[in-house]
């Protein structure tokens, strides 16, 4: 065990490397830069001013050295400076980051916590009103995409409740009920694909394994239902779904970018895409480098775990 | 084996009617699985919308005219400048609901039927050689595809769409090839636990060559969940390129895109008329829908294991 997580964390570190080749040479892609697509506006496009720029910023030194000095500069805790923001790259992160972890969390939780009486209630009491219920609730939430349930909830919440979403960032240390405000209702929208997913996964494990012979064999030794149902078969059919539940954690930072554009919650999402908007080279190779540093290590917990679900895996 | 010559079996006996034997199917999978068959019902619907989006004949109005004193006229509303009625009424700009609708039904299907082929194909032709022959090519493939879906696929299409500069051909293209690494992986699994089996080694002792092995007696055997995934890969597509054009960076107006339909005049006029955010919604939210129901309910079909359990 010891081992296997030495040797996936070694491998990570070129894994990560050539992130960083590919991170810095997508970004090196964009047509125009970021000086002549904000000078055009405000000085028009004098030449020699825009090569002036250039040259202070080390956008003309050749592409290798522009790599090492950036990859330099990420080891040591110089991210560069965000164009856009006028900041520190890490400062920017360091601020979006907690938001988007936050709401990461609540979603995955709302989501696992909610599908998993869903799915077993759905599995035991097969094709009764409980089940018909619990399945309508999941395709209704794999159905309908993350913006479109936000504008939703932005239209009625208006129109019923008088609620808008709450603009800017707010600590949930200083303001915890304005913070909440914010983040349980984009977390729920988050959640929803989760949530749905997971309890239709989990029905079909579910069904499976209390087919299975050793919870025949449970129930042939008078066990009591409950003791069946969560001790033999529940851990069981959740393999499977922390499988999934690896991928959703992936699709779950991807669908945050959404959800924090279309609700105003200004963490790693909204700095995203207002960075490719305003071709901010350093924010966006910082980004994108903690987006796939966190979807790479929470890979390697998901493979983890599964042999402290099943005892039968050893690594 | 044994399916092949029940079926052979079953076309003999009723061949002198052919549509009436695929009716009954259809009628039995109807029984069986009422919700897979609505679902399959609304997918053909979204593909007659599609066709007729292409073609113009569903089509009542030009979709992108603008019409300056048509602006928000609602449901059934009657055109001031002599254009007849609008049976989804018009939006600021005093276009067509209805036509936008079923012409961006041509964009979602395109796109994800588009998405899904090309996928699934480069992914098949990746995924069996690399199984097949293993090695070093095997290893490298392997990890550019555990690289590639570790990251978040719209993050992935966000930075590629913005550096390449937004446009909806440049959005399929990128969706197209990000989409590769899934098909690959069920293709490699599934040939490396058919590789070993006897009637694979009986093929290479008469002397079948690679290829033959690979076209007769290999993919055969993945199609079942070839199938299967590639109603996920559609409906992810439908959703990606929806998220995209709602961004701004995929579709770009005046082409109509579901998407794209409810972050412009959708998200700015939804307090008087959420009409113009629903309707959109609701479409793409239907096609998910039935993209995903008729998906499982294929593979329920084909899956002997489920079968029974109904």
């Amino acid at each position: 065990m010891q081992r296997y997580i030495i040797r996936r964390l070694a491998f990570m570190v070129p894994t990560l490397l050539f992130v960083t080749v590919c991170v810095f040479a997508l970004v090196r892609i964009m047509p125009g830069d970021y000086i002549a697509a904000q000078m055009a506006e405000s000085r028009g496009s004098d030449p020699e001013f825009l090569d002036r720029m250039r040259e202070e910023m080390g956008l003309n030194e050749p592409a290798p050295l522009q790599y090492f000095k950036w990859l330099g500069g990420i080891a040591t805790g110089d991210w560069g400076t965000s164009y856009w923001q006028n900041r520190p790259v890490l400062e920017v992160i360091r601020k979006a980051l907690p938001v988007s972890a936050q709401l990461g969390t609540m979603a995955i939780v709302f989501g696992v916590a909610v599908s998993i009486p869903l799915g077993v209630v759905s599995a035991v009491k097969q094709n009764r009103f409980p089940d018909y219920s619990s399945r309508m609730l999941a395709v209704v939430g794999i159905s309908i995409p993350n913006f479109f349930l936000a504008l939703l909830v932005i239209i009625y919440g208006a129109k019923w409740f008088g609620w808008f979403p709450p603009q800017g960032t707010r600590s949930i240390f200083e303001d915890p009920s304005g913070n909440l405000q914010q983040m349980m209702p984009a977390a729920i929208i988050l959640g929803m694909t989760l949530m749905a997913q997971n309890t239709r996964l989990l029905r079909t494990t579910m069904l499976e394994t209390l087919r299975a012979d050793y919870v025949r064999t449970a129930r042939a030794k008078g066990l009591n239902e409950r003791t069946v149902i969560y001790r033999h078969a529940f851990r069981n059919a959740l393999i499977p779904v922390v499988t999934l539940l690896g991928f959703q954690i992936i699709t779950t930072v991807g669908g945050s970018v959404i959800v924090e554009q279309v609700l105003g919650i200004n963490g790693i999402g909204q700095n995203f895409i207002g960075a490719v908007q305003q071709r901010d080279y350093p924010l966006v190779q910082g980004i994108l480098l903690v987006i796939i540093t966190t979807t790479l290590v929470v890979n390697l917990l998901v493979d983890l775990s599964y042999s402290i679900l099943d005892p039968r895996i050893k690594y | 084996m044994a399916t092949q010559t029940t079926a052979g079996a079953l076309r003999t006996e009723q061949r002198p009617n052919p549509v009436g034997a695929s009716l009954t199917k259809v009628w039995k999978f109807t029984k069986r699985n009422p919700l897979g068959a609505f679902a399959g019902l609304l997918c053909m619907l979204t593909l007659v919308a599609a066709i007729g989006g292409w073609t113009g004949w569903l089509l009542t109005h030009n979709p992108e005219r603008f019409r300056g004193a048509d602006r928000l006229i609602g449901y059934f509303g009657q055109s001031n400048v002599g254009e007849g009625t609008y049976i989804l009424g018009t939006d600021d700009l005093g276009r067509d609901m209805w036509s936008r609708i079923i012409k961006g039904a041509q964009l979602s299907i395109f796109f994800g039927l588009g998405v899904a082929f090309i996928a699934i194909v480069l992914g098949s032709i990746i995924g069996l050689v690399s199984a097949y022959f293993g090695g070093w090519m095997d290893l490298i493939v392997q990890r550019l595809v555990d690289l590639v879906q570790t990251i978040p696929l719209l993050v992935l299409a966000i930075a590629v769409v913005s550096v390449t500069g937004p446009g909806i051909m440049k959005g399929f293209w990128i969706l197209a090839i990000l989409s590769i690494p899934r098909p690959v992986r069920v293709i490699r699994g599934s040939v490396l636990s058919v590789k070993n089996e006897t009637y694979v080694e009986a093929a290479k002792s008469l002397g079948a060559t690679s290829n033959r092995i690979m076209l007769k007696h290999v993919l055969p055997n993945v199609t079942a969940p070839m199938i299967v995934l590639a109603s996920y890969l559609i409906a992810v597509a439908i959703v990606v390129e929806a998220s995209l054009s709602f961004l701004g960076i995929g579709a770009q107006p005046p082409t109509p895109s579901w998407g794209a339909m409810l972050t412009g005049s959708g998200n700015l006029f939804f307090q008087t008329n959420p009409r113009l955010a629903l309707l959109p919604g609701l479409a793409i939210s239907i096609l998910v829908f039935a993209t995903n129901m008729f998906g499982d309910a294929v593979r329920d079909e084909l899956d002997p294991r489920l079968r029974g359990s109904r």
